[in-house]
């Protein structure tokens, strides 16, 4: 007589033993995670309202697996146990790529996301034989309806605008911790891991990351903004890499430097559109967010911060005059006998070396003090959108037509911040030392 | 002061270094705290973006809330809506907010002072500044009225009403709407019909979003924008009271506040006064503020308006429902003063429990008056027939009865002979009527008794049936015999006619069955006694007839070994334990190769078995001492281990700990701690920390993990869950890790009858979760496990001291194991050493062999060629001989030089010759020469 006891396929479970909380950054063992229960009548949680279920430590399970809540309901969902709010699963086996973006309002942040989860799903797929998808689709759904207004569009000639992200409101989660209502902001999170047919497929578990990323108000990084109950922003303390999105259109001095008509209504007041100036210099906002993060980690003045920081210029096609970079394709490259692409990041460090140079005959402060934080400085230039925005005769809407929009490099931050914090799950072209 | 802040999205904001959504203006010297919650209640959601055509339709939140800051209630007044496009050509709204302390909330209710015209803005243009006048807010009279609103909308006005009786009532309001519909007047409407009070204890949205109820702070009257997120919560709190606006409901309601609502009137001589601000549609569409029209038009700065819409408060003016419900003429009745409101439905003052114990108090106490009236009213009754007996007495007492005093009434009597006859006949009907209701009352009581002899009597019925359904037992067959004699007994009694029965022997009767009665109960009650006894001893029985039929098949064997010790090998290594649910594997496995140091087991009674470890041989040196260390027992619940706590140093601990594996390896372990940790916890001592790489289990472990070899494989189960845990330990055991630590959950694994066990991953992840099982301190397991702080301290102690000679013993058996391997590696080269050569030596040999055996077959083919030669010779010597002697014959004649000869030489040694030793020739060294002549 013998009992098949398990298939061996349950001996690559790899559970890991502590979590990081995508939400409150709160890092606990892994047992202590709480589930969320299901029973209709379990309502009322003691961190959250009255109407969100009970996060509940099991004691029981059933016979499926599936935690069983005071009503014998099975339940699924995971919740941290220090704010209460829902964790995706895929955490528990994978490990997490966090990544801050961060930038002064109206720098382009939400556009900017939106094009590059757009191309990371397309580019992953295509051209690295990974997928990238939502690790939870109700924590996702913002970025969702954004790309299907952008990318989705029923009509492609129709003017589209993404709203402006709020400082407050529904896209925030409010949790009591430490008995003080107590704002966060919601990650996106999704899953990458390798497709069948990726040569990788054997090496899901070491490759598969779970990728968190946040978008916050551009307000939320202004100076005193920063308080207890609404620590939306804490989250660049944790990060595994940072996106500092700068908008030179708003910078006067590239306005400046831009000689020639631009034709983007955004520096070109004939075209319909309002010249942005803002009030607020964005080096203060970059200032304010290396203290921050200083503040937070725990660094002290001399000590530069581990996490490399992306420079992200958007608005790209608006200023792409002032630069003269020849191979402004996609930095990755298909590799000899395999259906993948590795990525080519000495591209990007040579463009890098480029837009340094510009910014350092420009806006000088903005390098050294990005230069002086981080132990390694990148500066990518990227279009969310592709092209300038277009202001609709009749109502004087300013937005971008879904048909037009082809992002330029979208995806190439977050493929570089992969390289340079070694967490990549792609391949990487090596560079000859010559 | 009211304080005011307005928020939206401009270039530079009110703080320093602000800008995009920030506050623009605020009241000079308002809280941070209070500053920061109007600013987080400034969220909105855009249903329509600019651009859209619907963008007009944006809803406008309408709120009223009340929060708790700087230790005071603040009711918070907001407008949040839509503002077109901002400085950066995106979405932008503006939110202005009120806040007012309780001593400035006017009476007419929030809902009217949000319909004031021209209090908030809509825009905002022009510099940031702060705000030093107090707004002034109108109060205008608000008094209950038909609900316009609400009969447009639904066609019945009494609509409003059921809203009022629900937030009267505490009850939570989802209001279902679509872009367009105002909801405010609705709400206004329904707010009116209540009394003022409660009016500012309601709180509401217009256009709910989640973020405007965060924690604890409830929003009573919702706005849900149909096809909202916030739609799913609707419906979500219990006795939710949920209108769609979009669809007239077909129900007509009914109530107080109902009928309010659709006609106005109760009971009321005055017709009611329609006195709520009534603003057109346009204004409830886009409240114009005359402040942002000139903003718009550019000819004076914007400003805050202050008090300019001041309205005198009139407090004769409030109105007061429940005066005006009881007719009660309006007087003067001020607003009451700060935490004065009731508040939220406040709670009865009497606690719950104390009305639900006094209901019954009550009952019972108006039974026992009404009981004591009636028997007063009797007693009083027959106090008054007694009365008039006696009146009448004097007259009508015989004579023979009376006093000799009343010989003058004897006289008088005698003189009266016709009115005599008429008393003594008036007399003697008294005294019978006296007798009949003595007699009357003595039956009733002796009904009474016959009352209870009969339900006795079915009493007793009953449980003779009771006893009827027991086994047959002497006991209760003779308590049943009895009882059913009485039964007849009390039968024939109940049976008897009281009719003719004189008083005495009713009163005879009476005391002789009530004594009957009470040796009948008595009897029934030792009869009940007995059969509670039998009772409870037959489901005993029965228990123990339902272990045993669940016990396996083999348990005979057990039973067999009651009384001599059984060794676990002689067990056939495998029991199957059955229970309700499922079967359970009991593998026996003998622990050790030494015959003194195994385990057995005794069974003890019926369901439990009890492990037994030998510790060692008796002072005797014949007799076996043994020590208990474990039991198992069946209960209803499935199988219980118990774990007996024994001395370490008597039984060697690696055997122990073989024995902790085994039984947490292999036994269905009923947790009766729910805290699965705990539980695990505690079945988990500091055994896991073995080298389990090459642990050897026997056959049982293999039998069990069939797939994996003998790696090792544990299991604990909870039967109470049907959840089968499996873990394992790594190959690779690291020494400085204990416990649980070294288990890496796989899988979890439900066990069915017919399928085994089938993986579940999901399981395994959620005890994973769930159980401490990363946890590297078995100290920190101790602790969960509620242990004392002494024990932990002794655990630790203990544990630091174990873990030392753990990692000794670890590194010393790490040493062992590799002269091991060395040893045993020189001695597999020497093996294969040696086979080689004794192949190659095997070959040579056989080689050798093969060449000799071919000399020695030439050698024989030489010998028996020469021996072929030597029997010629013979024959050859034979037949010359017999030649010889024939030609000696002839010799004599021949002569010799014509006969051949033979010449014999003779060769001595010299020795012999020197001796003189030789006396005659030996035939051997005879030497003979045929000599032949020739020819010639």
């Amino acid at each position: 007589m013998s009992i098949p006891l398990y298939s061996p396929r349950m001996a690559n479970l790899q559970i890991k033993q502590h979590l990081t909380c995508p939400h409150c950054w709160h890092e606990f063992p892994t047992d202590q995670l709480l589930f969320i229960s299901e029973s209709p009548e379990l309502l009322g949680d003691s961190k959250l309202s009255d109407i969100d279920q009970l996060r509940f430590l099991p004691l029981r399970f059933d016979i499926n697996g599936a935690a069983l809540d005071s009503h014998h309901f099975p339940c699924h969902r995971l919740a941290c146990p220090n704010c209460h709010l829902q964790v995706p699963r895929s955490l528990l086996h994978m490990p997490s790529f966090f990544v801050s973006i961060a930038g002064a309002p109206a720098s382009g942040k939400s556009y900017f996301l939106t094009s590059m989860i757009w191309q990371l799903r397309k580019t992953m797929a295509r051209d690295f034989c990974m997928s990238f998808t939502d690790a939870d689709t109700s924590m996702n759904k913002r970025i969702r309806d954004y790309e299907s207004m952008q990318f989705m569009g029923a009509e492609p000639d129709k003017i589209v605008a993404i709203e402006k992200t709020e400082a407050q409101g529904d896209i925030y989660n409010v949790t009591r911790i430490s008995g003080q209502e107590t704002s966060l902001a919601q990650p996106f999170a999704f899953t990458i891991s390798p497709m069948p047919n990726s040569p990788f497929a054997s090496q899901s578990e070491r490759i598969s990351q779970t990728v968190c990323l946040y978008d916050n108000a551009g307000e939320s990084f202004l100076p005193g903004s920063d308080h207890v109950t609404q620590p939306v922003t804490r989250h660049l303390a944790t990060s595994d890499a940072i996106l500092f999105l700068f908008d030179p259109t708003q910078d006067q001095r590239f306005q400046k430097a831009c000689k020639a008509p631009v034709d983007d209504p955004q520096m070109n007041p004939a075209l319909g559109g309002q010249v942005r100036r803002s009030e607020v210099r964005q080096e203060t906002v970059l200032t304010e967010m290396i203290t921050r993060i200083r503040a937070h980690a725990r660094l002290s003045p001399h000590e530069k911060h581990k996490a490399p920081m992306i420079v992200v210029l958007t608005k790209f096609d608006a200023w792409k005059q002032l630069t003269q970079f020849p191979h402004y394709y996609n930095p990755w490259n298909p590799v000899k006998g395999m259906p993948v692409s590795a990525f080519n990041a000495q591209r990007v460090e040579e463009f890098s070396q480029i837009i340094r140079k510009l910014l350092l005959d420009l806006i000088p402060d903005l390098v050294s003090t990005a230069e002086t934080f981080s132990e390694h400085v990148t500066y990518i230039a990227v279009s969310a959108t592709g092209g300038p925005p277009a202001v609709d005769p009749k109502t004087g809407a300013t937005g971008y037509r879904s048909g037009e929009i082809n992002p330029i490099w979208a995806e190439v931050p977050f493929f570089h911040a992969q390289t340079l914090t070694k967490k990549y799950c792609v391949p990487i072209l090596k560079t000859r030392k010559r | 002061m009211i304080q005011e802040l307005v928020y939206t999205s401009v270039p530079k904001g009110l703080a320093p270094d602000s800008q995009g959504f920030c506050t623009v203006a605020c009241s000079n010297g308002m809280s941070p705290n209070l500053e920061r919650e109007l600013e987080n209640l400034s969220g909105y959601r855009h249903p329509f973006l600019p651009g859209d055509e619907r963008a007009s339709l944006n809803p406008v939140s309408f709120f009223h809330l009340i929060r708790r800051i700087g230790g005071a209630d603040m009711h918070i007044l907001s407008r949040v809506g839509d503002c077109g496009v901002d400085y950066s050509q995106r979405t932008n709204k503006i939110g202005h907010h009120l806040a007012l302390d309780e001593r400035q909330l006017p009476s007419c209710g929030p809902a009217s002072v949000l319909m004031q015209p021209n209090l908030f803005l809509t825009e905002w243009s022009g510099p940031p500044r702060y705000i030093d006048q107090s707004k002034q807010l109108a109060n205008p009279t608000v008094a209950p009225q038909k609900c316009t609103a609400w009969e447009k909308q639904f066609g019945d006005a009494g609509w409003g009403g059921v809203v009022a009786e629900a937030i009267e009532a505490g009850r939570p309001i989802s209001l279902v709407f679509e872009p367009g519909m105002q909801l405010l007047p609705l709400i206004a409407e329904a707010l009116a019909l209540l009394p003022p009070e409660k009016r500012w204890r309601t709180t509401f949205s217009t256009f709910f979003m989640k973020s405007q109820e965060p924690g604890r702070d409830k929003v009573q009257i919702k706005g849900i924008l149909a096809g909202s997120e916030e739609m799913a919560y609707a419906r979500l709190t219990p006795q939710t009271l949920f209108l769609d606006l979009r669809q007239r409901p077909n129900e007509t309601p009914r109530g107080k506040y109902i009928e309010l609502a659709r006609g106005g009137t109760i009971r009321s001589a005055q017709p009611l006064q329609p006195t709520l601000p009534t603003l057109p549609d346009a204004a409830l569409q886009k409240p114009t503020d005359h402040f942002a029209e000139q903003a718009r038009s550019g000819k004076v700065p914007p400003e805050i308006p202050s008090g300019g819409l001041a309205v005198p408060v009139d407090n004769n003016e409030i109105f007061d429902l429940h005066d005006y419900a009881m007719n009660v003429p309006r007087g003067t009745q001020p607003m009451p003063g700060r935490g004065s409101f009731p508040g939220r439905p406040k709670k009865s003052p009497v606690p719950f429990w104390l009305i639900l114990l006094l209901i019954p108090i009550c009952i019972i106490g108006s039974i026992v008056l009404a009981v004591v009236l009636t028997q007063s009213r009797n007693s009083m009754e027959i106090g008054d027939e007694k009365k008039e007996i006696a009146q009448n007495t004097p007259n009508d007492v015989p004579a023979a009865e009376k006093d000799p005093a009343d010989t003058e009434s004897k006289d008088a009597a005698k003189e009266m002979p016709i009115a005599e006859a008429e008393m003594a006949e008036r007399l003697k009907q008294a005294v019978e009527a006296s007798e009949n209701e003595e007699r009357n009352t003595k039956q009733a009581d002796l009904l009474k008794i016959v009352e209870r002899i009969s339900e006795f009597v079915q009493k007793i019925e009953t449980h003779v049936k009771e006893l009827g359904s027991e086994p047959p037992n002497d006991d209760l067959d003779q308590n049943k015999n009895s009882l059913n004699a009485l039964k007849t007994e009390l039968h024939n009694l109940v049976q008897t006619s009281l009719d003719g029965m004189s008083n005495d022997d009713l009163a005879n009767k009476k005391a002789e069955w009530g004594d009957k009665l009470k040796n009948a109960e008595e009897q029934l009650g030792e009869s009940k006694k007995v059969l509670n006894i039998s009772q409870k001893a037959r489901k005993q029985s029965d228990k123990q007839k339902l272990v045993l039929e669940k016990l396996p098949p083999c348990w005979d064997d057990l039973q067999f070994s009651q009384n001599t010790a059984k060794t676990l090998k002689d067990s056939k290594g495998l029991v199957e334990f059955k229970d309700r649910v499922k079967l359970t594997y009991l593998p026996f496995v003998k622990l050790g190769t030494e015959t003194k140091q195994s385990i057995q087991f005794v069974n003890e009674g019926p369901c439990a078995i009890q492990f037994y470890y030998n510790v060692g041989q008796g002072f005797d040196g014949t007799t076996t001492r043994t020590k208990q260390v474990a039991s198992i027992e069946l209960k209803e619940t499935g199988l219980v281990f118990k774990w007996e706590d024994f001395d370490r140093g008597s039984i060697d601990t690696a055997m122990r700990r073989d024995f902790h594996r085994i039984l947490l390896a292999k036994l269905k372990i009923e947790i009766k701690d729910t805290d699965f940790s705990r539980a695990i916890a505690l079945l988990t001592p500091t055994v896991f920390d073995l080298d389990r790489g090459g642990a050897t289990l026997g056959e049982d472990f293999t039998l069990w993990d069939a797939n994996q070899g003998t790696k090792s494989i544990e299991y604990i189960v909870n039967s109470q869950d049907n959840a089968y845990l499996l873990l394992t330990i790594p190959e690779t055991v690291d020494a400085t890790t204990c416990g649980f630590s070294l288990v890496k959950p796989l899988c979890f694994s439900k066990k069915d009858d017919s399928v085994g066990f089938t993986p579940n991953i999901q399981l395994a992840e959620n005890l994973a979760c769930h159980l401490a099982i990363t946890v590297t301190d078995s100290a920190e397991w101790k602790l969960k496990a509620g242990l004392s702080s002494q024990d932990i301290a002794k655990t630790k102690i203990d544990i630091k001291s174990e873990e030392d000679n753990r990692k000794k013993a670890v590194q010393e058996r790490n040493g062992l194991e590799k002269t091991k391997k060395e040893a045993e590696k020189k001695l597999q080269q020497k093996r294969q050493q040696i086979k080689v050569d004794q192949q190659q030596a095997k070959k040579t040999s056989e080689e050798q062999i093969g060449q000799l055996n071919c000399q020695i077959a030439t050698l024989d083919q030489n010998i028996k060629a020469q021996e072929t030669k030597i029997q010629q010779h013979a024959t050859e010597k034979t037949r010359l001989e017999a030649y010889c002697k024939k030609e000696e014959g002839k010799m004599t004649k021949t002569p010799l030089n014509k006969a051949p000869f033979s010449i014999y030489l003779f060769n001595p040694t010299r020795a012999d010759i020197q001796t003189g030793t030789i006396n005659e020739m030996p035939k051997d060294s005879l030497l003979l020469l045929e000599v032949k002549p020739s020819s010639k």
